[in-house]
């Protein structure tokens, strides 16, 4: 079963699918983690058809680059919390039960998702030609890592039956 | 058929990650609140266990560690165990709040054994640095008001003594019988020289007028002897007159100088009289007394008081300056009122401290504490009671709503033991407490925001063995410090009340205590005794020599007079047994020319 389990993890191997999950992990690490945002997010990319290990890859980079970026976030999310219009709805969000945990109410953290959601499109089409071209290379040489493997599955396995890669042969 | 299986796959991910949360979940909360904290504090928490029971909305703490953002290797707080019920429905808006607890073995300022630092990574500066501190930086200072040099109190009470104690000896100068007396005597060494000089006088011419008598061969030639017996009678005539005038001299001696006598004995009353007058009672002033005697100690006590409560201010987190939050970004709160998203009820602690350089056991309560007091609905106040010796009770409140930003605090210290001191100066009184006494401290003190300090310190000293070491000679040397060791002896308490004003780094302090007035009275009777004494002696002295000259004085007078009466008869005899003579020598015709004449 777990080996049946590992080739179904490690299968989902595509541009498309390594490209989602570098987006999803992108959102997820530019936001501070004591948001409920990037856990809800997670979940989502845990549901989703979204590559793990290049989400959790993504998610370490993102976070290690993301203090840099608090400036910016701290910037942008004071001018989406301030929009005149917005205000009672902000305050009648702030109302809602269990609201408070994705700290909305934060300029890091709406500045960061504001930042992270207009990010997750162009990351995702940057990321889907990069893995088009060397993707499935890097992320085979990747899945060779024995440890890798044993957390993710063998993908040789899977991939003899059903080439997903539209490039095949790269 | 395989996107299912992937979902299921996911499925199960996700049920393995919720279950492993669940199972894990007291170290979730406890790695969740370790780094909430740590976010709030700037510094590192370090909390070996937490377990919860949900049936009862409890949380349990063990071996917590608090590091000091400011101090590497010193910990704000340390605690052994804590059971806080905590309220879950507050749990929805994402705040702590612990309706009631216990926190046992609490420890302030301990040492670390590991650095307080946060990884570098986790220390990100805070953006949202919108709040300035509170209090400054400020050290207590030593309070002022009535701080002259202790030498200079010392030369200020030594110019108030109105009575010398040292000078005994009378300055006759000063009275009236001693100018008088000799006015009196240059006077009447004066008048009786004339008389004197007359009667050497009357005595010449008596003399001459014998010498003409006694040549009885001259005397019984007529043409020889006239002019001779002329003369003579001449001589006798005028001898009598000068007798008669000194006659009528001598009488009115008699008179002046009993006149005389009388206004010196008068001068003598009226001198007794401005003796007694001029006896000056001495008034000590209770207050320079007590500014001379506990001033010191007041301003010492004072300013170790102010530093406590300096020290328990500091002591008293202030996120916004004492905490180097690493949290990122702002809170908005779009107008809803906000609130601190950690609250503590109530608490119920006991531990440790040191304090004042004293190691203290505590037990007690405190309540409304919060990450932000200011906004707060009530103010935070605890009340702490210090278990064994010395009995220490400390209550107070801190407020830091806007509008009403103040720090207070009720002290109540009881039998704190007290080392032996020495109270005064030598150069005025100098008395010592020895070390067995005991101090009862009653304080009630607050301070606002801009450090401005008020209120009264009560120091009360109890089984007080005083002694009167030294007291200066000008006032009296030991004869006065035996006479304030009596007092002393039946002193067994004083009381020092204290009302401070000013700020916490320039305070200023007035005092009274009861010690002052109590030695103030003693020093009174003591220098009202004194100079009764001295002023008998000097009257005393004063008679002795006055009446002595004043005897003298009238010996001499009425030796003088008597001299005078004794030659004024003599010579009166004299003068009439020549005038027989001489007319029985001039025969009847030269006696009836003579009587004509």
């Amino acid at each position: 079963m777990l080996d049946g389990t590992q080739k179904r993890v490690s299968s989902i191997n595509s541009p498309h699918e390594l490209a989602l999950g570098v987006a999803f992990g992108v959102v997820i690490g530019l936001m501070p983690k004591d948001s409920a945002f990037p856990w809800m997010i997670g979940l989502v990319l845990l549901l989703s058809r979204g590559n793990l290990l290049c989400g959790i890859l993504a998610t370490i980079v993102a976070s290690i680059c993301s203090p840099a970026l608090d400036g910016i976030f701290d910037r942008l999310g004071l001018s989406l919390l301030s929009l005149e219009f917005m205000q009672s709805q902000y305050a009648a969000w702030m109302e809602v039960p269990w609201m408070a945990w994705t700290r909305f109410n934060n300029t890091v953290v709406a500045g960061s998702l504001f930042f992270g959601v207009l990010a997750a499109l162009p990351v995702y089409l940057l990321s889907q030609v990069f893995f088009r071209v060397w993707g499935i290379a890097i992320i085979e040489r990747i899945m060779s890592i024995k440890l890798i493997r044993f957390i993710f599955g063998n993908p040789d396995s899977d991939s003899e039956s059903q080439d997903p890669s539209p490039v095949p042969g790269t | 058929m395989e996107r299912l299986n992937h979902f299921v796959t996911r499925l199960l991910i996700v049920a393995l990650l919720a279950l492993a949360a669940w199972v894990g979940r007291a170290w979730i909360a406890k790695q969740a609140l370790v780094y909430h904290i740590e976010s709030f504090t700037g510094a590192k928490v370090d909390a070996r266990q937490l377990s919860m029971q949900a049936d009862d909305s409890t949380i349990f703490l063990g071996e917590v560690e608090f590091a000091d953002p400011h101090q590497d290797r010193k910990n704000l707080l340390q605690f052994e165990a804590a059971s806080l019920r905590v309220d879950f429905e507050q749990l929805k808006n994402r705040r702590l709040v612990i309706e009631d607890g216990r926190v046992s073995q609490v420890k302030l300022g301990s040492p670390r054994t590991r650095t307080g630092r946060l990884k570098p990574w986790l220390a990100v500066p805070n953006l949202s640095s919108n709040g300035s501190g509170n209090y400054p930086e400020v050290l207590a200072g030593q309070p002022s008001g009535g701080t002259e040099a202790p030498g200079a109190n010392a030369q200020r009470w030594r110019d108030s003594l109105v009575v010398d104690l040292t000078t005994t000896d009378p300055n006759q100068e000063s009275f009236l019988v001693v100018p008088l007396l000799k006015q009196k005597v240059q006077q009447w060494s004066q008048r009786l020289q004339a008389p004197s000089q007359q009667m050497t006088q009357v005595d010449q011419s008596l003399s001459m007028v014998e010498e003409v008598l006694s040549d009885r061969f001259e005397l019984h030639n007529p043409l020889r002897s006239g002019d001779k017996l002329a003369k003579a009678f001449e001589a006798l005539k005028s001898t009598r007159k000068s007798l008669e005038t000194m006659a009528t001299q001598i009488s009115d001696f008699e008179s002046l100088s009993q006149k005389d006598s009388y206004e010196l004995s008068q001068a003598q009353i009226k001198d007794r009289q401005l003796l007694l007058a001029a006896n000056p009672q001495q008034k000590f002033d209770s207050k320079l007394i007590n500014e001379m005697l506990v001033g010191e100690l007041q301003r010492e006590l004072v300013g170790s008081a102010i530093e406590w409560f300096q020290q328990f201010r500091s002591s008293i987190p202030n996120p916004s300056t004492d905490f180097r939050s690493v949290q990122r970004g702002t809170n908005l709160y779009f107008g809803t009122e906000k609130i601190s998203q950690f609250e503590i009820q109530k608490l119920q602690i006991d531990g440790s401290t040191e304090f004042a350089n004293n190691h203290f056991q505590f037990a007690g309560e405190i309540q409304n504490v919060s990450a932000d007091l200011a906004n707060n609905d009530q103010p935070m106040k605890f009340d702490l009671r210090a278990q064994g010796d010395p009995q220490v009770v400390v209550s107070g409140t801190i407020d830091r709503r806007e509008g009403s930003n103040f720090e207070s605090i009720q002290f109540t210290g009881h039998a704190i033991p007290q080392p032996a001191r020495i109270l005064g100066s030598d150069g005025s009184v100098q008395m010592s407490i020895a070390g067995n006494s005991r101090l009862h401290v009653e304080a009630d003190l607050r301070a606002n925001e801009l450090n401005q300090i008020s209120g009264a310190i009560t120091f009360s000293f109890e089984d007080v063995i005083m002694h009167a070491d030294h007291v200066h000679a000008v006032a009296g040397g030991e004869g006065t410090a035996a006479r304030i060791n009596e007092t002393a002896s039946s002193l067994n308490s004083f009381q020092i009340r204290s009302t401070l004003g000013g700020t916490i780094n320039l305070p200023t302090s007035d005092f009274v205590s009861d010690l002052g007035p109590k030695i103030a009275s003693s020093l009174e009777a003591f220098f009202l005794e004194s100079n009764q004494l001295a002023m008998k002696k000097k009257e005393h002295r004063l008679s002795k020599a006055v009446d002595g000259d004043l005897a003298t004085f009238k010996e001499n007078l009425s030796q003088g007079l008597s001299r005078l009466n004794e030659s004024w008869r003599t010579n009166k005899s004299r003068l009439e047994r020549l005038q027989k003579k001489l007319q029985v020598a001039a025969g009847p015709e030269f006696n009836r020319r003579n009587q004509l004449r």
